[in-house]
């Protein structure tokens, strides 16, 4: 009897850590900052654009440009979206700027703010903290997050996997898909993205 | 003497096969019986993560061990429902295959086949056997097995005073942000600590100062789980308007017209632009639909501040201090998670 338990004992601590060794989940490793350091200036010698910055990010000499905090501490420059004529201020909640889609509520003067229009997202901008929400509006939630990387990518000056570095979240309501909301869907080309249904 | 005479003197199960019934049903039983707590809201099949995400950066305290201890079991019984139970049985099929003629093989088969289907359902009846008998013996009903060996409501984290070193937060993953799972951002006086989901109304500690700033006072629990459900009403406060014609409104999308008296308060005058007068937003709505005039517009307008949205959430969870008014389950999951 003893033998038997003993076997048994020891056949469950086995399939235990089997188990645990499997299934437990894997923490992604960490990526390597973008770059460290601060951003550098490099001479244009008269090409018609000029280079800025650790992100790679390409820009017409003289294009306004500004430096923006990344999740992994480094800082990177990219176009100056805050001053950006799309781009509306949030009255209501100053330091926060709609870079797409609207704020939902105008003002006594007729004013409403938004940023630049667009059907399926809206991305938010919180200067204090340096940090993007993007809000998915609209089925189908693949579609519409394609279409505000694009509108990101494009604003900011920045490829899709430099997207991953900034600090954002990318959200749905519950009204919008039930279960995809309160999950950070990630951009799609980064790691740890969910994949969501076409 | 024949051969069936012989067989009949046999006993059909010795004693060495009744204790190989017997202790894995007893250990199936006694690890079994701790499983259901959790089951209500877990379940099995349970593959992890045996630590709670969400606390696993804060020194574990009673409530934690517990949760812990179940979330083990979930798994044994996991593993052995999902990955032993299917060997054991076709174990069992292939002596049976092999020993077309031999009975005692066919005997071995067929025990080890009713022993594993015996095993699962024990295993999955032990909480009713042992809560039953527990009822029948105290006198306490029958939950008195759940307090025993559930968290109980106890805190899943020690509070730590404020002075000491506190826990790491959380890193972050280059490319997928803060969002998913909180991260910590303080520790309140009671040493529970400030979560945030995001930016904006996701942030527990701007939640609470919103709160604040309307006269109303949250916990940080409180202030936890509203930054929970903004994530789930309005994307942190980014979408304040996801159904246009309600009169939902701000980062918790609280009602204007029902709701209209938590918007008469010092946050929310101060937002409309007018301090001291209450904005008496159900003059603004019928049925609850907009009636687009100039005090719904305002409502509006006032409760996409944060601070005014905070003070109409804080004003109803006053009222409803289980956050009965946030009634989705995504809401509720927040509720059960973080106002604790």
């Amino acid at each position: 009897m003893m033998r038997i338990l003993a076997i048994g004992s020891l056949a469950v601590i086995v399939v235990a850590a089997i188990a645990f060794y499997v299934l437990a989940p894997k923490q992604p490793q960490q990526q390597a900052p973008a770059g460290s350091g601060a951003p550098v200036t490099l001479p244009s010698a008269g090409e018609t654009t000029v280079t800025v910055g650790n992100s790679g990010a390409t820009f017409a000499p003289g294009e306004p440009n500004m430096s923006l905090t990344l999740a992994t501490g480094s800082t990177t420059v990219v176009k100056d979206f805050i001053t950006s004529s799309t781009t509306g201020k949030d009255v209501q909640n100053p330091g926060v700027y709609y870079l797409a889609g609207s704020a939902g509520y105008c003002l006594a003067d007729g004013t409403c703010p938004h940023g630049a229009a667009v059907s399926d997202f809206i991305i938010t901008y919180d200067s204090s903290s340096e940090f993007f929400t993007i809000s998915l509006t609209e089925e189908p939630l693949a579609t519409a997050r394609a279409d505000a990387e694009q509108f990101l990518a494009t604003t900011l000056g920045l490829s899709d996997m430099q997207l991953c570095d900034l600090k954002y979240t990318v959200l749905t309501n519950e009204s919008v898909n039930a279960f995809f909301a309160g999950k950070n869907l990630g951009f799609s080309s980064c790691p740890g993205a969910t994949v969501l249904p076409q | 003497m024949g051969k069936g005479a012989a067989a009949a003197r046999r006993p059909r199960y010795d004693a060495g096969m009744r204790s190989r019934i017997l202790l894995p049903a007893l250990f199936l039983v006694a690890a079994g019986a701790f499983v259901l707590p959790n089951v209500t809201h877990a379940a099995i099949p349970f593959f992890g993560p045996i630590i709670p995400a969400g606390n696993d950066t804060c020194p574990a305290g009673w409530g934690m061990f517990m949760i812990v201890i179940n979330n083990i079991v979930e798994l044994l019984i996991t593993l052995a429902i999902v990955f032993v139970a299917p060997l054991t049985i076709a174990w069992a099929g292939f002596l049976y295959v092999v020993n077309p003629v031999d009975p005692s093989g066919m005997s071995r088969a067929k025990s080890i086949l009713w022993n594993t289907v015996f095993g699962i359902v024990i295993a999955l009846a032990a909480w009713l056997i042992v809560d039953a008998i527990l009822a029948a013996l105290t006198n306490q009903g029958l939950t008195y097995w759940a307090s025993l060996v559930g968290s109980n409501g106890t805190q899943p984290c020690l509070s730590v005073a404020s002075s000491l070193r506190q826990a790491a937060p959380p890193t972050t993953t280059a490319g997928l942000a803060v969002g998913t799972t909180p991260t910590v951002t303080g520790v309140g006086a009671g040493g529970q600590q400030y979560l945030s989901f995001g930016s904006g109304a996701c942030v527990a500690t701007a939640v609470q100062q919103g709160a604040t700033s309307g006269g109303y006072s949250l916990t940080v629990a409180q202030s936890n789980t509203l930054a929970c459900i903004a994530q789930f009403e309005s994307t942190c406060g980014s979408n304040l308007r996801p159904n246009p014609a309600s009169s939902a409104a701000g980062a918790f999308q609280v009602l204007l017209q029902r709701n209209s008296a938590c918007y008469n308060n010092a946050a929310c005058e101060q937002a409309a632009g007018q301090p001291g007068v209450p904005l008496n937003c159900q003059n603004g709505f019928s049925g609850g639909q907009s009636l687009n005039n100039a005090t719904s517009q305002m409502c509006y307008a006032a409760a996409a501040n944060l601070a005014c949205a905070a003070s109409a959430a804080a004003c109803l969870v006053q009222a409803n201090p289980n956050f009965s008014d946030w009634a989705t389950p995504s809401d509720q999951s927040c509720v059960r998670t973080y106002n604790i």
